[in-house]
């Protein structure tokens, strides 16, 4: 990637209104959750604001297929171990004989 | 030799090395917070499938948490300008910037180490009924009276209990038989070591004579040697020690961490554990039908006798008033505030929210009168009617455990990465000179690293601060 | 890229054996070496050196297990502590807990891994690609001090009062948090240093990863396509994405029980856990908060346990992979069906964990999905194996040390795979489990497979390593006892296993024909037929049988000791930089490959087996042979390429 001033000047931009909506995100996390204590609502703002860091900062928006690749697995497996031990948590040996 | 790609980019994958490195270090970093998540959910949720076990919700100060997320956002938008302005090869502004995030670093840390200190000393006890209070300034000594006996572990004796004595250590003597023989000693570790070599050595040549006369082929084995001494003091003594430090303590005895277990009774001085200000009252878990049966009240405003021990602590409540005072006080607090639970779900027509009825900060209320009455009773819980006690460290519940695990590990991150990025800042300027590009993918790669331990923290935050 | 390989420096390199023409100091090249090759000696030396450990505590455990009422053995209670053994000279069962535990972890975590992955993977992967080392020098050498520390601790935890960690290889909680408890200082515990050790180990393996596959993503040569790379290099690709992301839950699950041991978290203990203690020291309930599970232990264990399994059997597979074409002299069979087993084997390993926790009480829905998903995995295993099977037919196989090595591996690893079908399916886990049974389906795939195949790479890659080769009469003196003592251990267990004889019995089931009196089977069933009355006290004189045979393995070691030192220094020369006459790129580098390997750039001019091509004058045409039909892919164009790639 080439990087002249002009485009650096224009990076620039993006990441501070990119850091300024984290923050505005921030703020809408605690209001919300003084609200209504949300754990969806949480987390699906967390889980944005988690992909505005990765898209811009990480610049995974202008990346690689081989990382894409790399992430897409991990991140495939890291919700697999959090689903699959919870649904092991959640399905118990019981008798679906009727009595 | 020199490997390649390690600056410019591999044509056909378009990366170059430490590129690939990082986001693959990076994957396994999703994957070892991941497996945290995984814990912190799975723990959550098998919390609320168990009847007596309530996941602490709002015990951490948001402002702080608040503070902290958006320092470290603040420090992601630093280290992407700073990673810019190498790029314009501008390496004085550079260093601003990246000396900003180092700030913001250290600023992260500290806060976290005052947050850390709030709950290292904030404590908790959990009483034999499942009630549970929380407050400030524990007492946990305990005093064992009338000691004649002192059993030892000889391989783990380590001779710690000699410092509890209350006054001069006394002398002992072997129990041989039931009865006290030989001649009395002072107790060390190399006294031990020496009768039981003695004891060894004996039993060594009665085991060769018997092997000689019969004709079992078998040599002498350190298993047939002497496992426990029996010791009797010359005179009966005293042992004041924190309760925390035992390994175990019984009405008739303590036993020590190294198996020291030494005979006597608790003294009328320390009857109990001690609080000296209780804030909170939590009788969710509570074994009793009704709130009012809760062993709490039987023991809240009790003082130790020996007050003046715990004077040093006092600064939570005012001397004027007493402790049966502060615990009446308490007592209205709590159940007028449940009371007024009650009545404002009756008026919105809905069932009270069970941790709002039974889990009652009782340091300052204010009643519906607009009146504000405050309370921090002090409580001496006796030592059968102690389940648990701790500051508010992993050992209180698995909420705080997984708490400090994935702060703590989230803090180390924070600390090494921060570590990197001042190396590249303010240690690197040589390098720079030499080999601008491949500095600038360094700070990069130093940049990435320090986006993940962001992200990590944006899930953080709600998780445990807020919901 | 190579072409930055000082041409002078690597001829005067080739000249003098490895003189450099700046002398690094001998700490720095043999010791501190960031050179791919000597951290992958480096690697071999130290696992071998762990394997023989965990071959000792298993011979003592062997013992105890065959002749619970005899005495130790001078030369193995030689190297032990003897206060660990009772008060007459015989392994009690605190001893062979420590030593069953210490002998799993030190073989897989030890021995193995660093010798499959560690070892090989860092000499030939390199090698293989055609790079000039790693792609992360500095980072790999790290890698391998981390597992050194992580040795040592796991070493020193002999040392401790307490012993080693004694609570299984897979230490399970509550059982590993409370073992251990009565000791005075608990940083001081054999578990403790276990859970610190296991942190190092994983440590070094993630760095190592990360390593790899960098090295082979970026560091390929020119013209070493994907498909072009031998296929070691995809089983090391696949092995390197298993490490790095099965290991960091195990990371976490240590580090949770290294709070639960020493701050008194309780993240595994469950509420009202009633500890009765070793000896019943500090019966009672447990001063600890409780609310943990123990289930959640287990999960993530086994989230890394089993890829581990894959990361033990892949590289010995990858080996076999590169010997047997070799030795037949013809294309392995069906290159591209084996690549896509071994990534769809990598994919689906991260899937089938819980099938280790059949026992804890799943239910149907989650049971079931692992049931399924277990069954599929073995898809992509059968592939390999009928692969390399397949490849045999037709071709003129040279019975050479290395090869009959690899051959054995083939019904060696099949007899693990195979006996392991059983125990993906629930019901017949929940009487197979922890018997002797499943010890004996995970060692025939990691002892009899693995590490034959370890051994075949050994020989195999031993000239390139030393420029000379291992002796042919020893080699043979080390192979067929070997073969045969595996048997002899092993097969009988799955006898043993059926009859229920359970893996943590010390004194070999010494009690088991009481308890089998008492289990009363169905009349006319499968069981109540195989186990009438005193059929208990046949299979315990298998114990006998069995621990006769660990002798005559241990035996069977010395030629092989003495032939790897004897040859390093006196061995027959290799009578070429490819004495086997093979075809992938590392028997371009001259032996013993200086710093930077290749003193010529390297270059993939075709597929990595091309044996008995028609038309060729020899009966191989090596990588890096240009001839007359060579092409460089991507630099040609593509569907010439295409048409090259495929045979």
């Amino acid at each position: 990637m080439e990087y002249t001033p002009e485009k650096i000047q224009e990076k620039l931009k993006t990441f501070w209104r990119v850091g300024i909506a984290l923050l505005a995100c921030t703020v809408l996390t605690v209001v919300v959750a003084w609200i209504t204590p949300s754990v969806a609502v949480g987390l699906a703002i967390a889980t944005f604001k988690v992909w505005l860091v990765c898209w811009f900062f990480m610049h995974l928006s202008n990346e690689k297929p081989m990382i894409y690749k790399v992430m897409a697995y991990t991140v495939f497996f890291a919700i697999g171990l959090m689903f699959l031990t919870l649904l092991a948590l959640y399905d118990p040996v019981v008798s679906r004989v009727a009595h | 030799m020199q490997i390649p790609f390690e600056v410019k980019p591999r044509p056909d994958t378009g990366l170059w090395n430490a590129k690939l490195g990082i986001w693959l270090f990076l994957a396994s970093e999703v994957m070892l917070f991941g497996g945290l998540f995984s814990g912190y959910i799975f723990l959550r949720m098998g919390a609320a499938a168990e009847p007596d076990y309530f996941w602490p919700q709002g015990t951490l100060s948001v402002p702080f948490g608040f503070i902290n997320t958006i320092i470290l956002i603040l420090s992601s938008v630093f280290v992407v300008v700073a990673w810019l302005q190498i790029q314009l090869r501008n390496f004085r502004k550079f260093q601003l910037w990246m000396g900003l995030v180092v700030l913001c670093a250290v600023v992260f840390l500290v806060n976290k180490g005052f947050e850390y200190h709030a709950k290292f000393h904030h404590y908790g006890i959990k009483l034999s009924d499942n009630s549970i209070v929380e407050g400030h300034g524990i007492d946990d000594t305990i005093r064992y009276e009338g000691i004649n006996e002192v059993t030892i572990d000889v391989a783990r004796f380590n001779g710690k209990f000699l410092n509890a004595v209350v006054g001069d250590p006394p002398e002992f003597r072997e129990v041989v038989d039931g009865k006290p023989s030989g001649e009395a000693f002072a107790l060390s570790v190399q006294k031990v070591r020496s009768i039981a070599s003695r004891i060894d050595d004996a039993a060594r040549k009665a085991h060769k004579v018997s092997m000689e006369e019969g004709s079992k082929d078998v040599g002498w084995f350190p298993a047939m040697g002497v496992k426990q001494l029996i010791l009797a003091p010359s005179n009966a003594f005293a042992i004041s020690i924190s309760r925390g430090s035992l390994r175990k303590s019984f009405p008739d005895g303590a036993k020590f961490r190294d198996m020291s277990l030494l005979k006597g009774t608790i003294s009328d001085k320390t009857p109990g554990l001690f609080l000296h200000a209780v804030d909170r009252i939590d009788l969710r878990a509570c074994d009793g039908e009704k709130p009012e049966e809760s062993l709490v009240w039987k023991y809240l405003g009790n003082e130790p006798p020996h007050a003046s021990h715990a004077q040093g602590h006092d600064k939570h409540s005012a001397p004027s008033i007493s402790g049966a005072e502060h615990a009446r006080r308490a007592e209205k607090i709590f159940f007028d505030a449940a009371k007024q639970v009650e009545e404002e779900a009756e008026q919105a027509g809905e069932e009270p929210d069970f941790n709002e009825l039974r889990n009652i900060s009782i340091k300052k209320w204010e009643n519906p009168e607009g009146e504000v009455i405050s309370s921090e009773p002090p409580i001496v819980v006796p030592w059968k009617d102690v389940r648990l006690y701790s500051n508010f460290t992993p050992k209180w519940n698995t909420y705080y455990a997984i708490y400090f695990t994935l702060t703590g590990l989230h803090g180390l991150h924070v600390f090494l990465g921060a570590a990197v990025l001042f190396y590249f800042g303010f240690c690197s300027r040589k390098f720079y000179e030499k080999d601008p590009e491949h500095f600038a993918n360094r700070v990069e790669v130093g940049g990435l690293f320090w986006h993940f331990v962001d992200l990590v923290w944006i899930f953080l935050f709600p998780i445990l601060y807020l919901m | 890229m190579g072409a930055e390989v000082s041409t002078a420096e690597t001829e005067e390199v080739h000249a003098h054996d490895d003189d450099h023409h700046h002398e690094l100091p001998f700490w720095k090249k043999y010791v501190f070496s960031t050179d791919h090759k000597i951290i992958g000696y480096q690697y071999a030396i130290t696992a071998l050196i762990f394997l023989f450990v965990g071959f000792y505590l298993m011979m003592v455990m062997r013992w105890s297990i065959a002749h619970p009422d005899k005495e130790l053995p001078g030369i193995l209670a030689a190297f032990l502590n003897k206060s660990w053994l009772n008060d007459q000279g015989m392994v009690t069962g605190d001893l062979y807990n420590m030593f069953g535990a210490m002998h799993g972890t030190i073989m897989v975590f030890l021995g193995i891994v660093p010798l499959a992955f560690g070892a090989f993977g860092n000499f030939v992967t390199p090698l293989q690609i055609g790079a000039p080392d790693m792609a992360f020098p500095r980072l790999n050498m790290a890698s391998y001090w981390f597992y050194f520390l992580g040795g040592v601790v796991m070493l020193a935890s002999f040392m401790l009062p307490s012993g080693a960690a004694e609570a299984g290889w897979t230490m399970y909680s509550p059982l590993a948090t409370t073992a251990q408890l009565d000791e005075p200082n608990l940083w001081w515990t054999g578990q403790t240093f276990w859970l610190f050790g296991m942190v190092f180990l994983i440590s070094s393996s993630l760095l190592g990863a990360v390593n790899f596959i960098t090295t082979i993503i970026n560091l390929r040569c020119r013209g070493m396509t994907w498909m072009r790379m031998p296929f070691f290099v995809w089983a090391m690709l696949v092995t390197g994405f298993l490490l790095l992301l099965a290991f960091p839950p195990l990371e976490v699950a240590a580090i949770m029980q290294i709070m639960d041991r020493l701050a008194g978290a309780s993240f595994f203990i469950p509420t009202g856990l009633n500890f009765s203690g070793a000896g019943s020291v500090d019966a009672g309930l447990l001063d600890v908060a409780g609310g943990g599970s123990p289930l959640l232990y287990q999960h993530l264990f086994w989230f890394l346990a089993h890829p581990e399994v894959y990361v033990l059997i892949l590289p010995a597979i990858a080996i076999v992979g590169e010997i047997l074409p070799n030795n037949i002299r013809r294309p392995v069979w069906g290159y591209k069906s084996m690549v896509y087993a071994v990534m769809v084997l990598g994919f689906l390993a991260f899937i089938v964990w819980a099938h280790h926790m059949y026992i804890t009480g799943m239910g149907n829905v989650v049971s079931t999905f692992f049931q399924a998903t277990t069954v599929i995995i073995s898809i992509p295993s059968v592939i390999l194996l009928t692969c390399l099977f397949i490849s045999l037919w037709g071709g003129s196989i040279r019975f050479t040390v290395p090869m009959l090595w690899a051959l054995a591996f083939l019904p060696m690893f099949g007899i693990g795979g195979l006996t392991g079908l059983p125990l993906a399916f629930n019901l017949i886990d929940l009487h197979l489990h922890d018997t002797y049974y499943v010890i004996a389906h995970f060692h025939y795939v990691v002892a009899p497979g693995t590490i034959f195949g370890l051994f075949a790479g050994i020989y195999y890659w031993f000239p390139k390593a030393t420029g000379r080769m291992m002796n042919n009469t020893l080699g043979h003196l080390h192979f067929w006892p070997s073969l045969i003592a595996m048997n002899g251990i092993f097969m009988p267990m799955f006898v043993q296993g059926m009859a229920g004889f359970h893996r943590r019995w010390y004194d070999g089931g010494a009690n088991y024909d009481e308890i089998t009196s008492r289990i009363i089977f169905d009349e006319g069933s499968f069981f109540a037929n195989l186990f009438k009355d005193g059929q208990a006290i046949e299979m315990i004189d298998l114990n006998v049988f069995m621990t006769f045979f660990v002798w005559v393995l241990c035996i069977a070691q010395f030629p092989f000791i003495f032939n790897f030192f004897y040859s390093i220094f006196k061995g027959r020369k290799a009578d070429s930089d490819n004495p086997w006459r093979a075809t992938t790129l590392e028997w371009s580098a001259p032996n013993k490959p200086p710093h930077g390997n290749f003193v010529t750039e390297p270059v993939a001019y075709r597929g990595p087996y091309e044996y008995s091509v028609k038309g060729h004058a020899t009966d191989y045409t090596p990588q890096f042979e240009r001839g007359d039909d060579g092409v460089i892919l991507g630099e040609e164009d593509p569907p010439a390429a295409a048409q090259n790639d495929g045979h």
